[in-house]
């Protein structure tokens, strides 16, 4: 009997049902069997992954949960069996397209980590973003008349492991895509990056907190433009685990900070038309937590609050931990009132 | 007069370098006019690095008794900086960018340093968020104020660094390499109010595009500073009480030297000062046997470093992490461990593997080499000083390789019978093999990880191998170099005189060099030839500026001109040495475009003829000679080398070196090899500071330099 595990992607493009995916995993003697039956048929829309992208997810899980130095050869790949039937979103055929099955599959690699979270405890990370996060623009310079395109992939909160914070704003599993220097942007298209930043109070809280996810704001203040996301996580964020709690989810949006009727959220696959003064905010989901909150370290805590990574307010909610405004210091004794009262009533932020 | 400072002239004829390591502190002293050259080995001061500084000094004066006021210049590598960023002891420093950007040190370049470690860590900024401030200001790609700066915001931010508590500040504005008002208002600002802070701003320290690389670049240089300029200001007093009050020079990451005043204000260019003196003394002695292309190795107690030199110069490298492990070869990551910084370093690869590296069975039975080295406490077995496991040393004692009477020149006697048992219960019996085969393995698994070091700087840099001779010193470099040049297939070997202390000779064998460089991101063919020509014009002025700090130690300036180019739409650069050619004009352009081509063919075995070339970066070195002191010369003799044969004695060679186990070998004393002696492998040639190992199949001469150079026979 192995571990069953299923995870789904929130929005497949086209219609409204989820992407269902689950694998059962069975360590055989000398094999690692992953069974990929119960994950949805092929998509008409574009989250199909082929069965050489799902099998690199089972590869890339168990490379990384075994010694570091292990060499990867034949001798490693032996041991890999898979059952991923023809015909579904993780063993796409023929005409089903492609393009975001790297969505797909990188979830799967999430999904797998989580199947073995019971096996091997302390080294699983809790959820990371689990998704591409592509943002596309298409625009026509002026001075040429020719067409540019620009293509990258943003990072996204990290899960939490065992015994650390998951990092803020990075690449996840199986994706190390470095982020394009904003001025070298600027220099080669008529727009502007008008923000890059973490995004405060997105992580996952836990005993140890997943990383922050990041927001990066593309304005065209000249020129029309089209704008493409090829995304996820619209609508739950990065899962905790062991009483981690979840990261917050993504989010896309067409002018943002503006008067609520003109800020529109987008959805996480689209193309759309912009008009000059437009702005995006594509902003990536928070890491999942590990472990309760309430265990986690105060000063940790305390150290989140100072470089305003969360608010105080935050670590009251989610921590329990009571920090006073003025001297922003830990007030030990309501922190661990607080703490014991939450946990006896079993009062979950 | 005249005649009075002719002769104080011929007699400052004296240069001393010191270079501090982890464990000593070497000093060299060369008579510029006969070559002559005295050095002195003491134990570092880590705690205060100035004592054993200056103790260096002392006992070289008094070893070559020398008048201190006939010191032309004292030339200094320290890893100062590195350490303080490394120990996580810089200085309080603070960060003020545009408005929206506050989190580009946390978020720097978004990757991870390693592809399969679930529990990496990301390096902490080294400013904490609470420090990174936004004023309210935008400029744009073409350099045109987009946002006006605000006053209001600017005071607000001056404020909050008033009440912070701060030793300095880095400010990088978005696109300040193409306007750097806003930068300079900001600082002096800043300035104004704080005088005692020390401000470092992005468009001074290295004016090119990318934000994050140009942030971290300056916040290195702003947190090492206050620490730097003490250390350099303590040892100049130093020097002063002991009468030597000639010029002090700092090596740079680049190889070149600096005065120490333009180390103090721009300390980012030092930061890898202690390795590139190795690759500068294997440049200079290649270079004098008319050998301009050669790979450097240099073995120590705890790592092995390799660079590669090519036409007299080491490769330079601007991607370039502080603290990270890019330099260990672990892969394209690496450098995401560490902190980067957009100055010129030299091109090295350094491994974990030295003479003090532990060999150990792993759980699935396969025996490995480090990365975990004794140090030089307890050090290795053989030592006697309480080490248990076996080290590369143990290894290299076991296969008679070293000499247990005379390490350290006899100072110090090796244990051999707890090196041999150490090596049978650690790794022999596990393995069911004898203890020579195991202290073979050893020596081989090492040999094999330093290969790869060769190759990552020659052929994954598109250089043949066999196309350079491979220098090799350092305490433990000369016992493995030639086995090394066996397996990269490198067909001709160079072990200088005094390997121990060999690399602080790079120090004095340099030139003064001032950085210089200019975003300018435009194609090839749609460039304005005389906005190129101005700007070279501009950076020559700046290093004329700046090489007058260096007008006493160094010669008239002269200037090397380089183009960072690409293919349009690429993301990486090559740095391109502009065309010997007096005016930019189209000419000048297409040798250009044709130099661009050969370079990408030679890093990416491709070129593309069709497409379109752009300019990103111009780069302008001030560079202030410094004459080149003369080389020792020895007399050719043809005495033989039967004076210098000490005995013989039984040293393991494997299967590959032509014959394997034990072989009869000759043992020569290297001080008393004349100049023209040649002798075959197998032999091994001792001196106080190190054994070179010659295997059989190979052979050895002496030079007229006093160097041993190894070529396979036939």
């Amino acid at each position: 009997m192995g571990d069953i595990e299923k995870s789904f992607l929130d929005f497949d493009g086209f219609s409204d049902d989820v992407v269902n995916l689950q694998v059962e995993i069975t360590v055989d003697g000398e094999n690692v069997f992953f069974d990929f039956d119960g994950s949805d048929k092929q998509r008409r829309a574009p989250v199909n992954s082929t069965k050489a992208m799902t099998f690199a997810a089972c590869a890339y899980a168990l490379r990384a949960l075994m010694a570091p130095d292990m060499p990867v050869n034949e001798g490693f790949y032996r041991h890999i069996k898979m059952n991923a039937k023809a015909g579904t979103v993780v063993h796409a055929i023929h005409p089903a397209p492609v393009v975001g099955g790297w969505e797909t599959q990188v979830r799967v690699n999430d999904m797998l980590f989580r199947a073995f979270a019971d096996g091997l405890p302390k080294k699983v990370p809790s959820s990371t973003k689990a998704m591409m996060a592509q943002a596309g623009f298409g625009i026509i310079d002026r001075e040429t008349g020719e067409y540019h395109c620009n293509y990258e992939a943003l990072a996204g909160g990290y899960g939490a492991r065992a015994n650390s914070d998951g990092p803020d704003a990075v690449q996840q599993h199986g994706q190390n895509t470095e982020n394009a220097p904003v001025e070298e942007v600027e220099s080669h298209f008529p727009m502007r990056v008008s923000r890059l930043s973490l995004i405060e109070n997105s992580e996952g809280p836990g005993k140890y907190r997943g990383g922050l996810g990041m927001r990066r704001d593309y304005q065209f203040p000249d020129d029309p433009a089209t704008f493409t996301i090829l995304s996820d996580r619209d609508i739950q964020g990065p899962q905790g685990i062991f009483g981690g709690l979840e990261g917050r989810k993504a989010y896309y949006i067409l002018n943002p900070d503006c008067p609520n009727e003109q800020s529109i959220e987008l959805s996480s696959k689209c193309v759309i038309d912009l008009k000059p003064g437009d702005t995006v905010s594509f902003q990536t989901p928070g890491g999942g937590g590990y472990g309760s909150p309430f265990e986690r370290d105060p000063r940790a805590v305390l150290k989140d609050v100072i470089g305003g990574k969360i608010s105080i307010d935050r670590a009251l909610d989610m921590y329990g931990v009571v920090i006073t405004k003025s001297t922003r210091e830990i007030d030990s004794d309501c922190t661990q009132k607080i703490r014991q009262s939450r946990t006896k009533t079993r009062r979950l932020p | 007069m005249t005649t009075a400072q002719e002769s104080d002239h011929h007699e400052s004829r004296y240069r001393i370098g010191v270079d501090i390591g982890g464990t000593f502190t070497d000093g060299t002293l060369v008579d510029s006019t006969t070559g002559r050259v005295t050095t002195s080995k003491v134990l570092s001061t880590p705690s205060n690095p100035a004592s054993g500084f200056i103790s260096a000094v002392k006992k070289l004066l008094s070893s070559a008794s020398v008048d201190p006021s006939h010191i032309e210049h004292v030339v200094h590598a320290t890893t100062v900086a590195t350490n303080a960023i490394i120990e996580g002891k810089t200085a309080r420093t603070a960060f003020v960018t545009t408005q929206g950007f506050r989190d580009m040190l946390e978020i720097a370049r978004q990757i991870r340093p390693s592809l399969y470690d679930l529990q990496f860590e990301k390096p902490a900024p080294l400013v904490p968020r609470q420090l990174c401030f936004e004023v309210e200001e935008r400029v744009n790609a073409k350099g045109e104020v987009v946002t006006p700066l605000d006053d209001h915001s600017l005071n607000q931010v001056v404020n909050q660094l008033a009440s912070s508590d701060i030793e300095a500040v880095a400010i990088c504005l978005l696109h300040s390499y193409r306007n750097p008002d806003h930068e300079r208002r900001i600082g002096e600002a800043i300035s104004e109010k704080l005088p005692n802070v020390i401000v470092s701003i992005s468009s001074d320290v290295v004016p090119e595009f990318r934000e994050y690389l140009r942030a971290s670049t300056t916040v290195i240089n702003s947190s090492v500073a206050p620490i730097v300029s003490a250390y350099l200001s303590s040892i100049s007093q130093k020097l002063v009480s002991e009468n030597v009050t000639s010029e002090l020079l700092v090596m740079q990451s680049s190889g070149g030297v600096y005065p120490a005043q333009s180390a103090s204000e721009n300390p980012v260019f030092m930061v890898e000062s202690g390795p590139a003196a190795g690759a500068v003394a294997a440049a200079a002695l290649g270079s004098n046997l008319g050998q301009p292309n050669v790979i450097s190795f240099d073995m120590g107690g705890t790592t092995a470093k390799a660079s590669l030199i090519r036409e007299g110069q080491p490769n330079i490298t601007k991607d370039y992490s502080v603290g990270g492990a890019a330099q260990s070869g672990t892969g394209a990551f690496g450098g995401a461990s560490g902190y980067p910084i957009r100055t010129p370093v030299v091109d090295l690869v350094e491994i974990g593997a030295g003479g003090g590296s532990i060999a150990w069975v792993d759980s699935g039975g396969a025996l490995r080499v480090g990365p975990h080295s004794a140090g030089a406490d307890p050090g290795p077995v053989s030592y006697g000083l309480g080490g248990t496991k076996p080290t590369i040393t143990d290894a290299n004692l076991v296969l008679g390789r070293l000499d247990p009477n005379y390490f350290a020149g006899g100072e110090m006697k090796l244990d051999i019978d707890s090196a041999r048992e150490s090596i049978r219960v650690n790794c022999a019996n596990q393995l069911k093999i004898s203890v020579e085969e195991a202290a073979h393995g050893i020596i081989e698994i090492a040999n094999t990880a330093m290969v790869n070091a060769l190759r990552l700087v020659s052929v994954q840099r598109g250089h043949d191998p066999r196309d350079f001779m491979l220098i090799g010193f350092g305490g433990a470099g000369p016992a493995h170099t030639v086995r090394l040049a066996e397996q990269a297939g490198i067909p001709k070997v160079l072990i200088p005189l005094g390997p121990g202390t060999a690399s602080a000779l790079g120090l004095l064998v340099t030139d003064v060099r001032m950085e210089g460089s200019a975003t300018l991101i435009v194609r090839a063919d749609q460039a304005d030839l005389t906005q190129i020509s101005r700007e070279f014009q501009r950076l020559e002025n700046l290093g004329r500026k700046a090489h007058k700090q260096a007008a006493s130690a160094s010669g008239a300036p002269v200037f090397e001109r380089a183009i960072e180019m690409r293919y349009w739409g690429q993301s990486f650069e090559l740095s391109i040495p502009a065309p010997n050619r007096s005016e930019i004009d189209q000419t000048w352009m297409q040798e250009l475009t044709e130099s661009f081509h050969n370079a990408h063919q030679t890093a990416y075995g491709f070129r593309a003829n069709d497409e379109p070339i752009e300019i990103v970066n111009l780069r302008l070195t001030t560079v202030g000679k410094i004459a080149r002191p003369q080389m020792l010369k020895l007399s050719i003799t043809d005495t033989g080398v039967s004076i210098a044969l000490k005995g013989t004695r039984p040293v393991y060679f494997s299967e590959e070196s032509g014959k394997q186990g034990m072989i009869e070998s000759k043992v020569y004393d290297r001080s008393l090899l004349p100049a023209g002696a040649v002798f075959s492998g197998p032999a091994i040639v001792e001196e106080p500071d190190c054994t070179t190992v010659v295997h059989p199949n190979w052979q050895a001469n002496i030079d007229e330099f006093g160097n041993i150079i190894i070529q396979p026979k036939n």
